[in-house]
């Protein structure tokens, strides 16, 4: 495989046109791939945009040597996972927002809902099985950052494309999230991390790392 | 018409000119109490007056009509005004709503208005203007409303959620996906009222036509049915309209890549 994940003069606009931002760069498999620059310099904007969840202006990724268009947008948006920094939670219980997306079309015909996995990965991020059936609105912060992140990796995605991941967890959660990530992107092959974060310590956290940077 | 001997009454000019006394009421409170609303009182009553002569004239004329295709034309045109008036009431469009409006109000309208019209009410013939413009008239009245208001609860509800949608389209979702909690939410809401009315019918309110109708001389059994008539269909028409306005809506807020339309992201 010659490209994992190349993107090639990525070109978006950063809030009212005013700005456009074009950047290139590369993540390996296996790699995290660390987004630098100031706030509002377009890093939470660049990650949507990897996602397809804002349109790019111009340029392309290349993902395993196939253009990004070459997939379909639900494959690409499971494949290539966002999370965002302030997790989203939906009406209803803990487990049925573990189990949305496999309501969706991204990918409701082709995997299925692993309820061993959901209790390993509960207890690898330390939260209890009653959590599943609270409702998940009346989560705090960090339980639902947590929450978040089971459901991204239940999608079973490539790439994960995380975006400030730690910013609502106590000092404990943060470093057993980051230890998580940084052996899920070695546990199989084909795996990779975008990630953004304020914290330098974070970083410390990954072996093998790459970085871009953005408005500097 | 008549039943029981009774038949309309009608009002001569002289009476007409009787009634300045119930604008001299409403006048003389605004005068006491300084409400300042005389010249708006006075300006509203001729103008009341005056378009309702001119409608009363235009539709002596159309009554006369005997082209079914003049009438449907004048429907159409009611079509085009409802739905310029729609589409004025909607705060926050992705899309000018103009055309859309005018294919959910027309494409509903004329559905439900000629159930009604042909197989309900049958007149001989069908497109008797004193039949069809009254019916296709309170459809679009009641329409008017209900697909007013889906949308921009339709357009409300999406602004409100723009993290959950996104996070749904991440997790696979097609924009129908993303979207349908709040579809569900304005359909209910353009459809609300209608359904509403449909249980205090009768016991808050007497409708106007219905009133009318019994004024007119009609028994008030057979006016009952008429008003039944037309509030089901009425009912059916908002539904109709909401479902088609919201269906062809619903997806300018998202771009050729399934993604959220980036116009969404400027507004905030």
């Amino acid at each position: 495989m010659q490209d994992f994940f190349r993107f090639t003069e990525l070109t978006y606009y950063l809030g009212s046109r005013e700005r456009e931002i074009r950047i290139s760069g590369e993540l390996k498999p296996g790699y995290v791939l660390v987004v630098k620059g100031p706030s509002g310099s377009g890093k939470s904007t660049l990650l949507k945009v990897m996602a397809r969840l804002v349109k790019a202006q111009g340029g392309e990724i290349i993902y395993r040597d196939k253009n990004w268009y070459a997939y379909s947008p639900y494959a690409w948006r499971t494949c290539i996972q966002y999370v965002p920094q302030k997790p989203v939670m939906f009406r209803g219980n803990g487990r049925e927002n573990l189990y949305k997306p496999f309501l969706l079309k991204g990918i409701r015909e082709d995997r299925i809902f692993n309820e061993e996995k959901v209790r390993e990965y509960l207890d690898i991020f330390s939260l209890p099985p009653q959590i599943l059936e609270q409702e998940a609105i009346t989560l705090s912060g960090g339980e639902a950052a947590r929450l978040s992140f089971i459901r991204a990796l239940l999608i079973e995605p490539s790439i994960i494309l995380l975006d400030e991941p730690t910013a609502y967890l106590d000092q404990e959660n943060r470093i057993k999230v980051l230890r998580f990530f940084s052996r899920w992107v070695k546990e199989e092959p084909g795996r990779g991390i975008v990630l953004i974060s304020h914290q330098e310590n974070d970083i410390e956290e990954f072996s093998d790392t790459s970085f871009i940077s953005l408005g500097g | 018409m008549g039943s029981g001997g009774y038949s309309y009454i009608e009002i001569s000019y002289a009476q007409l000119l009787l009634s300045i006394i119930l604008v001299l009421i409403t006048g003389i409170i605004s005068a006491l109490l300084q409400l300042g609303l005389i010249k708006s009182l006075l300006w509203g009553t001729v103008r009341a007056f005056v378009q309702l002569t001119l409608i009363g004239y235009v539709l002596s004329f159309i009554f006369k009509l005997d082209n079914w295709a003049v009438i449907l034309l004048i429907i159409l045109l009611m079509c085009y005004i409802a739905s310029r008036e729609a589409s004025r009431r909607i705060k926050k469009p992705m899309v000018k709503p103009d055309a859309v409006s005018f294919l959910a109000l027309t494409a509903s309208t004329f559905l439900v208005g000629m159930i009604v019209v042909v197989f309900i009410v049958a007149p001989d013939p069908w497109y008797t203007p004193q039949v069809m413009i009254p019916i296709f008239g309170m459809i679009l009245g009641n329409s008017m409303n209900g697909i007013a208001l889906a949308l921009d609860r339709m357009y409300g509800e999406i602004y409100g959620h723009l993290d959950e949608v996104e996070q749904l389209l991440a997790l696979g979702a097609t924009p129908f996906e993303a979207v349908r909690d709040y579809v569900k939410e304005a359909l209910r809401a353009g459809m609300t009222p209608t359904i509403n009315s449909l249980m205090v019918v009768g016991l808050v309110s007497l409708p106007g036509m219905m009133t009318g109708q019994i004024l007119a001389g009609m028994d008030p059994a057979v006016a009952v049915r008429y008003q039944f008539v037309v509030m089901v269909m009425i009912a059916a028409a908002v539904a109709m309209g909401c479902l088609i306005i919201v269906g062809l809506s619903y997806r300018s807020m998202f771009n050729e890549d399934m993604a959220l339309n980036e116009k969404l992201y400027r507004n905030n």
